[in-house]
C-alpha cells in the first residue's frame, strides 16, 4: 500500500526502549496506575512518533543534480532538489545508496510548492564511473528515537575523475622540430585556425601573410595560428595494467595533463585504441579526464563533439 | 516621491519608470517568446547602465534578443561577429590618411554604436577581445593617442558559446567581471516553440517591432536609477552576501567588490521596474544569481570551467545563509 | 553558543527540572536534596555550569552523597525507593551542569525519565500528572529541536517556530493518546499498590487538636484541604450534609485548657461505643494525609468503630484501634493517613436508652478560681429553668444572640472565660463551646466539650470534610436520653468559612482531585471491563447513560492539554519576544502582524519566506489572496526600505485588511472543499 521504508533504532531509541519496557513491567508488577499512565504515555508518543516521521517521508520527490566535477579521494559538492507538495518536513538527511560514496546531505525544513536543493559532501574513494541506483531519505524526526528511511529508485551514473594534487615531472625539452623549412618551431607554419593577426618581421616566410588584412590596413600581416608555438603532446596509457596501477598512471597523467595544459601547450591522450586529439583549454582538460576517468572502466567512444 | 533627484533628470516618478519599462518588455515579449524572466532581466541590466553577457547553445534566439532590444530602444546597432582573425582595428575603427589635406581622419569602426552585438565573443582572439572590453569599460576608444567618446547610451550585448566547444577562447575571469549581468535564454517551451514554428520564426515579429521607447529615455531612466535610495541595512546586506561568498568553503574567489556595486546597480534599475523608489532586499536575492554567478570562481569546478549551475547553487546557499534584513 | 541551542538547552533543563518535581509532590524526598537540585536547576536555567568539563570531581561529589545516601537507608533513616530517586535527582544535577554535549542531553533525558517513573513509584498527587505533562512536552519540545539542529547545514537557520508548531501538535495528540493506552492497556496484575498516603506537600495542618484551649493569638487560617472523605450508606443524598463529626471529648477545664482524665483501655480491632440500633450509618471513612492527628472521626454519634488500616508511605497495615475512658479513639499504629468503618446513630434516633454514666461529677466540676460573675450570669439567664436540655437551648439562644463570631484570638489573658463572657463578647467556636458548658455546670447540669468537624461537601459520592470545618460545640447530658448536642456557635459560623473565589477554586481543584483518584489510581481491570461492556453493548437505560461517559475522563484530558496548550504558548511567546528584541524597526512589526495572520491559512506561506517573494509567487499564480498581500507588502517595504514611515494604527489596519481577506477565502473555500473532497 505505501512504499516501503526502512526502520531502524536510534542509540536514544534503544534506551527508550528499554525504559519502556522496564516501566511495563513495573506496572504489570505493582498493578501502579500510575507506571501505567506513563507506559501510555510512553507507547503513545512511539506511535506519534512513527505518524509524524511518516508524515515527513510521504508525499517526497527527489531530483539528482549531481555534481559538477568530482575527484577520487577528495570531497566534492553533490547536490538532489526535493520537493513536496504539502505539508512540511523535518531534519532529511539525504545520501546515496549502493554506490561507494562517503557522506550525506542534510536539509532542516522542507516546505511545501517550493524545490530545495539539498547539498553534499560526498568522497568516492577510486575514480572511475559510479552506477547510481537509488536515493535514500532518512529523517530521525521528531524525537531521534528511530530513523526512518525512504529509498528512491533513481538511475544514474557520476564519473569520478582521477585524484587530484600528484607532483609530476617537468616535461623533457622537446627535439627540436621536424626537418622542414626552418629548423625553429617559431618558423613553422602553424596549423590549426587562424589565431590572430601581427606584422610580418624581417625575414619571415611570405606565405603566412593575411593578404585581405594586409590590403586594408596597408600594412603587411602575418597570421598567426593556433598551433604556433605550442608544443603537442600525447600521453599514453595502457589500460591493460592492473587496476590499482592503472589508477595510479591516470593520477599522474591528469596531473601532467593540467600543468601542461595550463602552460598553454596541446596535449592529447592514447589508450590503446582510443585517440584523443591534443588541444588546447579548459574544454580539453575535461575531455581528458573524463577518458582518464573511464580507462579500464568501459569502453572510450570517440567523443568529440560532446 | 521625498527624494530629490539630480537637476538634469525629470521629477522622480517611479511609477512612470515603471510603465516605460514595461512598455519595452511587452514589446519585446511578442519576439522572444515564453522568456518574461530573462527579457525583464536583460531590460533591467539595460537600465542599469550594465553590459550583457548571453551564454547558451546556438539557437535560442540570442542574437534576436539583442537586436529587438536595440529597436525597443530604437538604438543605433550594429553586430560584429567575431571570428578568429578579427582585428582591434576591425571594430574600433582606423586613422585613414587623406592625401589631399595630408591628414588623418578617423574611420569610426562599428563599436560606434549605441548597441553593439558582439556575436560569440569567444571566437576572437584575446588581444581583440580585451581592445573591445577596454572600450566597455571606459565609454571611449583611445587611437593613435586620441580619446574617440562613444554615443550614449552604449551597450554591448555579447554572445557566447559555452566552453565546452572547441576552437574558442574563453573570457578570462578579469574580463567576465566587466559584464553586469549573464544570462542564458535556454529552449522555449513546447507551446511557445509551436507559436514560433506557425508564425515563421522571430524576424518577422522583429521588423515589427516598433520603437517603444527612445535613447533618450533610456538614458533618463539611468538618471532616475541614481536617485533610488538604498536603506542602510539593505546596503549591509549586499555587503554581507559579497563577504559570504568569499568566506564560502566551494568558492575560490568570491565576488568582488565591482561585482557589488553591479548588484547594487542592478537592484536599482530592478526597483524602478517594480516602481519603487528604494532598493528591497528582494531585489538583490533576485539579481544575485545573474549579477553575480559568472563572477566566481568556483574550487570543485575544474580549473577555468566554471558552471553555471553549481555557481548558482551556491549563490542559493549563500542567500539562505545570510539573514535578510526585516 | 548560538542562541538556537541555548533554546533546547533550556526547554531540557525544564523537563528535568518537572520530572524532579514529579518526585518531590509525594513530600518524601529529603529536604536537602530538594534544596541541591532546586539549586542546580536554577544555576543550570540562568546557564551557569560550573561543573563544565570536571566531571571526574562532581562525579567525586555525587559518589559521596551516594555513599551518604546508602547509609541512611542502612540506618532505616530514609527508604530504598526514595533514596534511589533522590539519587536520580542528584545524578541529573550533576548532568545539567556540566558541559552540554549531545551524550549529556541523552542522559539528562533518560534520568529524567527514570525520575519520573520514580515519581509514580512515590505519590499519587494531582500534581504529578501535571509535572508528568510538563516533563513530557519540555523533554519532547526539547529532543525535536535537537534532531532538527542535527539536520541544519553549518550556518543555517533552523526553523524553530514551525519546528515547535509541529511537535506540539504531535504532543497534543500523544498526550491523549496515552490516555487511550492507559483506559485500554489491559490490567493483568490485581493488586492496586498505588499510594494514596504520601503526606503530600506541607505538613499536616488539621484545625483539629488534641486539645481544646482557649487564648492565644493571631487569627485562626480557614484551610480548605481536604482532612476526610467518607462514603456514606445509606447515602443521605444530601448536597451539605452539615452534620457533626466527633473525635474527642473533654470532661475537665482548668480555666484556659480542656482534657480528659482517666488512662486509654487496650487496644481492639473494633471499639463498641455506643449500643447499636436501627438505621445505623455505616460510613467508610478515609483520613488523609492532611489530617495529621491520631484520632478516629467519625458522624454523631459513634456506635462502633473498627477495620482499621493506616497507610505509611511503606505501605499499608492493619492497626488496632484504643479507647480512651471518655469515647475517644485512637489508632494503635502511626501512619500518615487511615481507613476504617464507622457505625453511627443518626442525630434524630439518638439513644433511647440512657447511656451509662458512671460518674456525673466528672462533669460538674469547675475550675479553681472561676469567676463568681459567670454562675451570676447563668443563673440570672436561666431564672427557673431547670431542665437540662432547656437550659442548655436557652443560654446557648443567649450566647448566640449576645456574643459575636469572630476568628481572631484574644491573647493570652488570665482568665480566657471571663474576658469572652464580659469583655470582649466575641470569640470563635471554643469559646461559644466551653463558656455553655462551665455555665451549665456552675447551675449543676453536667455538660461536656466535644471537638471534631461540623460540614461535609458531597463530591463524586462521598462526603469531604476540610481542616476549615473544624469545630467545637457542646453536650449536655440529658437523663434518659445520654449526651445530647447543643451548639452555641451561631449557626452561620459552624463550617469553614472560605473567601468566594478561593472557595471556587478549591471546589475546581478537588473535583479534578476527586477524578483523578476515582479514574486513574483507582482504574482498574474491573472498570475495564465495564467500560468495554459499555461500548460493546450501549446501555440502553437513561441513568446509565452519564455513568458509561463519565470513564472517559474528559478533565484529565482538559487539564493536561491546557497545560501544554499554555507551556507552548509560552514557549513561543518567548520567542516572539526575543525576535523583536532584535529587530527594533517599526515596519518589522507590521511584519510580524502579517506573517502571523499568513500562518493561520496553511498552504499559502512558507514559513521564512520574505514577503517579497510571497506576493511576486501570489501574483504569477494568479492566488485569490494576491491583491492584497501585495497592498500590505508594498507598505511594508516603503516603510521598511523606503523612509516612508507608517503612521499611528496603519499597521493593525493593514493586518486588519489581510485578515479580512484570509477569512473571506475560507468562506468561500468551505463549500468547494467539501465538493472536492479534499
Amino acid at each position: 500500500m505505501r512504499p516501503p521504508r526502512r526502520l531502524s533504532v536510534t542509540r536514544t531509541g534503544r534506551t527508550y526502549l528499554v525504559v519502556t519496557v522496564g516501566v511495563g513491567l513495573g506496572a504489570l508488577n505493582t498493578g501502579n496506575n500510575l507506571l501505567y499512565l506513563l507506559l501510555g504515555l510512553l507507547l503513545s508518543v512511539i506511535v506519534v512518533s512513527g505518524v509524524l516521521s511518516e508524515r515527513c517521508l510521504s508525499d517526497l520527490t527527489v531530483r539528482r543534480l549531481g555534481a559538477e566535477a568530482a575527484h577520487a579521494g577528495e570531497p566534492f559538492a553533490f547536490r538532489w532538489a526535493l520537493s513536496r507538495r504539502r505539508g512540511l518536513a523535518f531534519a532529511l538527511t539525504v545520501s546515496e545508496v549502493g554506490a561507494p560514496l562517503q557522506g550525506e546531505g542534510r536539509l532542516a525544513a522542507l516546505s511545501a510548492g517550493a524545490e530545495q536543493v539539498v547539498r553534499a559532501d560526498l568522497k568516492a574513494p577510486r575514480r572511475g564511473p559510479v552506477p547510481l541506483t537509488a536515493v535514500k531519505v532518512t529523517t530521525t524526526f521528531p524525537l531521534g528515537l528511530f530513523a526512518k528511511s525512504r529509498v528512491f529508485p533513481l538511475e544514474g551514473t557520476l564519473l569520478v575523475y582521477p585524484a587530484r594534487g600528484h607532483s609530476c615531472e617537468p616535461v623533457p625539452v622537446s627535439h627540436e622540430g621536424p626537418a622542414g623549412l626552418v629548423g625553429s618551431a617559431r618558423l613553422q607554419d602553424g596549423t590549426g585556425d587562424v589565431a590572430g593577426l601581427r606584422e610580418l618581421a624581417e625575414g619571415e616566410d611570405a606565405r603566412r601573410i593575411h593578404w585581405l588584412k594586409s590590403a586594408s590596413t596597408g600594412t603587411l600581416l602575418r597570421t598567426e595560428r593556433e598551433r604556433e608555438e605550442r608544443r603537442s603532446f600525447v600521453l599514453e596509457v595502457d589500460p591493460t595494467l592492473p587496476l590499482a596501477a592503472l589508477d595510479r598512471r591516470c593520477e599522474e597523467l591528469a596531473a601532467q595533463a593540467q600543468r601542461l595544459l595550463a602552460e598553454g601547450h596541446e596535449v592529447g591522450l592514447g589508450a590503446a585504441e582510443f585517440r584523443l586529439r591534443p588541444a588546447v583549454g579548459p574544454g580539453q582538460l575535461r575531455r581528458l579526464l573524463r577518458a582518464l576517468a573511464l580507462v579500464g572502466h568501459a569502453p572510450l567512444a570517440q567523443e568529440e563533439a560532446a | 516621491m521625498s527624494q530629490p533627484a539630480r537637476p538634469l533628470a525629470p521629477a522622480f516618478e517611479p511609477t512612470r519608470a515603471r510603465a516605460q519599462m514595461e512598455r519595452v518588455v511587452h514589446a519585446l515579449e511578442r519576439v522572444i517568446l515564453g522568456k518574461r524572466p530573462q527579457v525583464e532581466l536583460a531590460v533591467t541590466c539595460l537600465v542599469a547602465g550594465g553590459h550583457l553577457l548571453l551564454e547558451d547553445v546556438p539557437g535560442v534566439g540570442k542574437t534576436t534578443l539583442a537586436e529587438a532590444l536595440a529597436r525597443a530602444f530604437r538604438l543605433s546597432y550594429a553586430r560584429v561577429q567575431f571570428t578568429s582573425d578579427l582585428m582591434p582595428a576591425d571594430i574600433l575603427g582606423t586613422q585613414v590618411f587623406h592625401a589631399a589635406s595630408a591628414t588623418f581622419t578617423f574611420r569610426p569602426g562599428p563599436l560606434f554604436h549605441q548597441l553593439v552585438l558582439a556575436d560569440e565573443l569567444n571566437r576572437a582572439p584575446p588581444r581583440t577581445q580585451s581592445s573591445l572590453l577596454e572600450a566597455m569599460a571606459q565609454g571611449q576608444v583611445s587611437l593613435d593617442g586620441t580619446s574617440h567618446p562613444l554615443p550614449q547610451p552604449f551597450t554591448v550585448v555579447a554572445t557566447q558559446n559555452p566552453v565546452d566547444f572547441s576552437g574558442t577562447y574563453p573570457l578570462p575571469d578579469s574580463q567576465l567581471d566587466r559584464f553586469l549581468m549573464r544570462l542564458s535564454l535556454g529552449h522555449p517551451g513546447p507551446e511557445w516553440e509551436a507559436q514560433l514554428l506557425i508564425r515563421g520564426g522571430g524576424a518577422g515579429a522583429l521588423t515589427e517591432l516598433v520603437g517603444s521607447s527612445s535613447p533618450e529615455e533610456l538614458l533618463g531612466l539611468r538618471a532616475l536609477c541614481a536617485g533610488v535610495t538604498v536603506e542602510e541595512s539593505v546596503a549591509d546586506y549586499a555587503v554581507r552576501l559579497a563577504g559570504a561568498t568569499r568566506t564560502h568553503g566551494d568558492i575560490e574567489r568570491g565576488a568582488s567588490t565591482r561585482a557589488v556595486m553591479g548588484l547594487m546597480a542592478a537592484a536599482r534599475a530592478r526597483a524602478l521596474f517594480e516602481g519603487r523608489a528604494f532598493v528591497t532586499p528582494g531585489d538583490l536575492r533576485a539579481l544575485l544569481v545573474p549579477c553575480l554567478a559568472h563572477r566566481l570562481l568556483l574550487r570543485s569546478a575544474v580549473q577555468g570551467a566554471y558552471s553555471r549551475e553549481e555557481a548558482a547553487h551556491v549563490l542559493e546557499e549563500v542567500a539562505r545563509r545570510v539573514p535578510a534584513p526585516r | 553558543m548560538q542562541p538556537r541551542s541555548l533554546l533546547r538547552l533550556r526547554l531540557r533543563d525544564l523537563a528535568a527540572a518537572f520530572a524532579f518535581v514529579s518526585m518531590a509532590v509525594s513530600g518524601q524526598l529529603p529536604a536537602p536534596a530538594l534544596v541541591v537540585v532546586g539549586l542546580g536547576v536554577g544555576l543550570a536555567l540562568l546557564g551557569r555550569r560550573p561543573f563544565g568539563s570536571r566531571g571526574g570531581l562532581s562525579a567525586l561529589v555525587l559518589a559521596l552523597m551516594g555513599a551518604l545516601l546508602m547509609g541512611a537507608v542502612a540506618r532505616g533513616m530514609v527508604d530504598l525507593v526514595v533514596a534511589a530517586c533522590t539519587f536520580a535527582g542528584l545524578v541529573t544535577t550533576q548532568r545539567l551542569l556540566s558541559a552540554p554535549t549531545p551524550a549529556t542531553d541523552a542522559q539528562v533525558h533518560l534520568t529524567g525519565l527514570l525520575m519520573v517513573a520514580g515519581g509514580a513509584a512515590l505519590s499519587g498527587e494531582l500534581l504529578y500528572a501535571l509535572a508528568l505533562a510538563l516533563f513530557a512536552t519540555f523533554a519532547a519540545l526539547s529532543l525535536g529541536l535537537g534532531v532538527v539542529e542535527a539536520a541544519t547545514p553549518a550556518g543555517e537557520v533552523v526553523p524553530v517556530r514551525a519546528v515547535l508548531r509541529l511537535l506540539a501538535l504531535g504532543l497534543l495528540f500523544a498526550l491523549v493518546g496515552s490516555l487511550a493506552f492507559f483506559v485500554l492497556f489491559p490490567r493483568l496484575s490485581w493488586n492496586v499498590a498505588g499510594r494514596r498516603v504520601s503526606p503530600g506537600l506541607g505538613p499536616a495542618t488539621t484545625g483539629y487538636s488534641d486539645t481544646v484551649r482557649l487564648g492565644g493569638t493571631g487569627t485562626l487560617k480557614t484551610n480548605p484541604r481536604v482532612v476526610l472523605r467518607a462514603r456514606l450508606t445509606p447515602d443521605p443524598g444530601l448536597e451539605r450534609l452539615d452534620a457533626y463529626w466527633v473525635g474527642s471529648t473533654f470532661d475537665t477545664f482548668d480555666g484556659t485548657e480542656w482534657s480528659s482524665v482517666g488512662e486509654p483501655l487496650g487496644s481492639a480491632d473494633q471499639v463498641r461505643l455506643a449500643p447499636g440500633g436501627e438505621g445505623v450509618l455505616h460510613q467508610e471513612v478515609e483520613l488523609l494525609p492532611a489530617y495529621g492527628a491520631t484520632t478516629a472521626v467519625a458522624l454523631e454519634s459513634p456506635s462502633l468503630i473498627g477495620g482499621a488500616t493506616a497507610h505509611s508511605p511503606q505501605g499499608s497495615r492493619r492497626t488496632g484501634l484504643v479507647r480512651s475512658p471518655s469515647g475517644e479513639v485512637r489508632f494503635a499504629v502511626r501512619g500518615t493517613g487511615y481507613s476504617y468503618h464507622a457505625y453511627s446513630m443518626p442525630p434524630a434516633r439518638q439513644e433511647t436508652r440512657a447511656a451509662r454514666v458512671k460518674d456525673a461529677s466528672l462533669f460538674l466540676s469547675l475550675p479553681p478560681d472561676m469567676d463568681p460573675r459567670v454562675s451570676a450570669l447563668a443563673a440570672r439567664e436561666l431564672g427557673t429553668t431547670t431542665e437540662p436540655l432547656a437550659s442548655a437551648e436557652r443560654l446557648a439562644t443567649y450566647l448566640r444572640s449576645n456574643y459575636r463570631y469572630s476568628l481572631e484570638l484574644p491573647g493570652e489573658v488570665e482568665d480566657p472565660l471571663a474576658h469572652f463572657l464580659f469583655e470582649r463578647q466575641e470569640g470563635h467556636c471554643e469559646h461559644f463551646a466551653t463558656a455553655l458548658a462551665i455555665l451549665l455546670r456552675t447551675q449543676g447540669i453536667p455538660a461536656r466539650v466535644a471537638a471534631g468537624f461540623f460540614g461535609g461537601e458531597r463530591m463524586e459520592g462521598h462526603y469531604v470534610v476540610r481542616a476549615g470545618d473544624a469545630h467545637a460545640w457542646t453536650q449536655v447530658l440529658v437523663p434518659g436520653r445520654g449526651w445530647v448536642t447543643v451548639d452555641a456557635t451561631p449557626e452561620a459560623y459552624r463550617a469553614a468559612q472560605p473567601a468566594a473565589l478561593l472557595a471556587w477554586l478549591t471546589r475546581v481543584y478537588e473535583a479534578v482531585d476527586a477524578l483523578w483518584r476515582t479514574q486513574v489510581l483507582d482504574y482498574s481491570f474491573r472498570d475495564q471491563v465495564d467500560l468495554l461492556r459499555s461500548l460493546v453493548r450501549p446501555p440502553t437505560s437513561r441513568e446509565a447513560m452519564p455513568e458509561g461517559r463519565l470513564r472517559l475522563p474528559p478533565a484529565r484530558a482538559w487539564a493536561a492539554a491546557l497545560a501544554v496548550a499554555l507551556a507552548v504558548y509560552a514557549t513561543l511567546r518567548l520567542l516572539d519576544h526575543r525576535r523583536r528584541r532584535t529587530a527594533p524597526h517599526a515596519a518589522t512589526g507590521l511584519l510580524e502582524a502579517v506573517e502571523r495572520e499568513l500562518r493561520r491559512t496553511p498552504g499559502v506561506w512558507r514559513e521564512g519566506e520574505p514577503l517579497e517573494e510571497l506576493a511576486a509567487r501570489l501574483r504569477v499564480s494568479v492566488h485569490p489572496l494576491a491583491a492584497p498581500v501585495a497592498r500590505v507588502t508594498r507598505r511594508y517595504l516603503e516603510a521598511r526600505f523606503g523612509g516612508v514611515s507608517l503612521a499611528d494604527g496603519e499597521a493593525r489596519a493593514l493586518a486588519r485588511v489581510l485578515a479580512r481577506a484570509i477569512e473571506a477565502r475560507r468562506q468561500a473555500d468551505a463549500p468547494r472543499s467539501v465538493t472536492t473532497g479534499r
